[in-house]
């Protein structure tokens, strides 16, 4: 007897009305909606590893048609360089100046030298969330020490792209810098300038981020670059995020800043990103 | 109705939404594209019995939530809108392809807005609603009715399980 029809048979045997089965998956809806997320997420990610092959490819079909616009025009290939190389730099200065303060420290007091970083796993991209959210799907997971909150760079270590939002045990999902409901501690400092600005900077939802409430006297202008901040275990040197394309009086509330951050890196155009996992030694004790 | 194909047919949609094919025909930075699955919830819940209409909007409920990131909200949203539109069958005049439209656009910005803020609910993640990309959309979605509602119609006939008595597709001659 086909699938089908033992199907019918079982709802006459029942005797469904419409009401009744509406309730009847109302409430099984319901339910899952009650279920907490880290227990329902399994089955997203579930869907994820039974179609990793078909949401590559299109990801694959994508990455084609960007490499076709970008090897039309000539200038690309230096401009991509020449981001690579002002990411290096900006990187590199910020971890000058933070030695430079270590230092400072260590030459009156003797203290115990922090761990460096335990290192980078890197992770290609399954599949890629545009929309409301904006997310990665990464192909590792708890398994190779990833945990919601770890901060995820881009392929070369040299800025970040966002945060690991959850984990399942071979696949992760990344929350962009993008996203709405995106917040990270960053830190604002311009070339040559020795004072830093904290903030707390938000995904605009678009292709850029804001940094709100900041007052007006601090000396933010266009083009000061936007760190993020270290975090005891998950940043220990400050990385580049982006860089203020937009700072305005708040239309709101005139007294503060209104800053426009451009993202460093385009994370839709990442085939392979990288993620700072903890020292193995605390995983071995976890 | 033939659950199986019907099935296959709802996992190739949402691999659609969930994949990277539909950027291909994005705007808006990649973020305003067209959802399928909402055309297929309104064409099925308007074009197939009231009893299967009900599973079939709560099935494509779920079919969304698996290609989004979190579970629930379009099962429960989606369910109860497509078994709500199947009620009003006999109301609605879906025949010319002006209605059409106009009904997807109008389940679109309500399903859309509702999963979202159950979404947030879920999730206790607060954001701002952005709310140019839920219209944006909604309407994409909207815009792709006269292309997809006709070539549902033709697809419709192979989902319909066969009458019995009638053979598919071969008709005896009058003796």
């Amino acid at each position: 007897m086909p699938l089908t029809d033992a199907y019918d048979m079982s709802i006459r045997k029942i005797h469904l009305s419409p009401g009744l089965l509406f309730v009847a998956l109302l409430l099984a809806g319901l339910i899952l909606l009650w279920l907490p997320q880290q227990l329902t997420c399994r089955l997203n990610f579930l869907f994820v590893r039974v179609f990793e092959p078909f949401l590559r490819l299109g990801r694959v079909v994508e990455a084609q048609r960007v490499q076709q616009i970008a090897g039309a025009g000539g200038q690309t290939i230096d401009a991509a360089e020449y981001e690579r190389l002002w990411k290096a730099y900006q990187n590199l200065s910020a971890q000058y100046q933070t030695l430079h303060q270590e230092y400072e420290t260590l030459a009156r007091f003797r203290k115990e030298v922090p761990l460096p970083w335990a290192g980078l796993v890197l992770a290609e991209v399954c599949s890629s969330v545009r929309g409301v959210r904006q997310e990665l799907i990464i192909n590792k997971g708890a398994d190779h020490g990833l945990a919601a909150g770890q901060m995820v760079l881009s392929e070369k270590g040299d800025c970040v792209l966002g945060v690991v939002q959850e984990v399942s045990s071979r696949l992760s999902r990344v929350r962009l810098l993008t996203d709405p409901s995106m917040t990270l501690e960053v830190r604002i400092r311009r070339q040559g300038a020795e004072r830093e600005y904290a903030g707390r900077m938000l995904g605009d939802g678009k292709n850029g981020c804001r940094i709100p409430l900041l007052p007006r006297d601090y000396d933010i202008r266009q083009g000061d670059v936007v760190y993020a901040a270290p975090q005891p275990g998950i940043l220990e040197a400050p990385l580049v995020v982006g860089q203020c394309v937009q700072v305005q009086p708040d239309e709101e509330h005139p007294l503060l800043w209104d800053i426009t951050v451009r993202p460093a890196a385009d994370a839709y155009t990442q085939k392979v990103v990288a993620v700072i996992v903890p020292p193995l030694s605390s995983l071995e004790k976890k | 109705m033939r659950w199986i194909l019907f099935i296959l047919l709802t996992m190739a949609a949402s691999v659609l939404e969930a994949g990277n094919l539909l950027n291909l025909i994005a705007f808006g930075y990649g973020q305003v594209r067209p959802s399928i699955l909402l055309v297929l919830l309104v064409f099925f819940a308007l074009r197939t019995e009231p009893m299967e209409a009900v599973g079939i909007s709560f099935l494509l409920g779920f079919a969304a939530d698996l290609a989004g990131p979190v579970m629930g909200p379009n099962t429960v949203c989606w369910g109860v809108a497509g078994s709500l539109l199947a009620q009003m069958q006999g109301l609605l005049n879906v025949r010319h392809s002006v209605y059409q439209i106009a009904v997807v656009l109008a389940a679109a910005l309500v399903l859309m807005g509702a999963s979202h803020g159950l979404a947030v609910l879920k999730t206790e993640q607060t954001g701002t609603l952005p709310l140019r990309i839920l219209l944006g959309r909604a309407f994409y979605t909207a815009a792709i009715v006269p292309f997809l509602w006709p070539l549902l119609e033709r697809l419709r006939p192979l989902l319909k399980k066969p009458q019995p008595g009638r053979s598919s597709g071969i008709r005896l001659g009058h003796v």
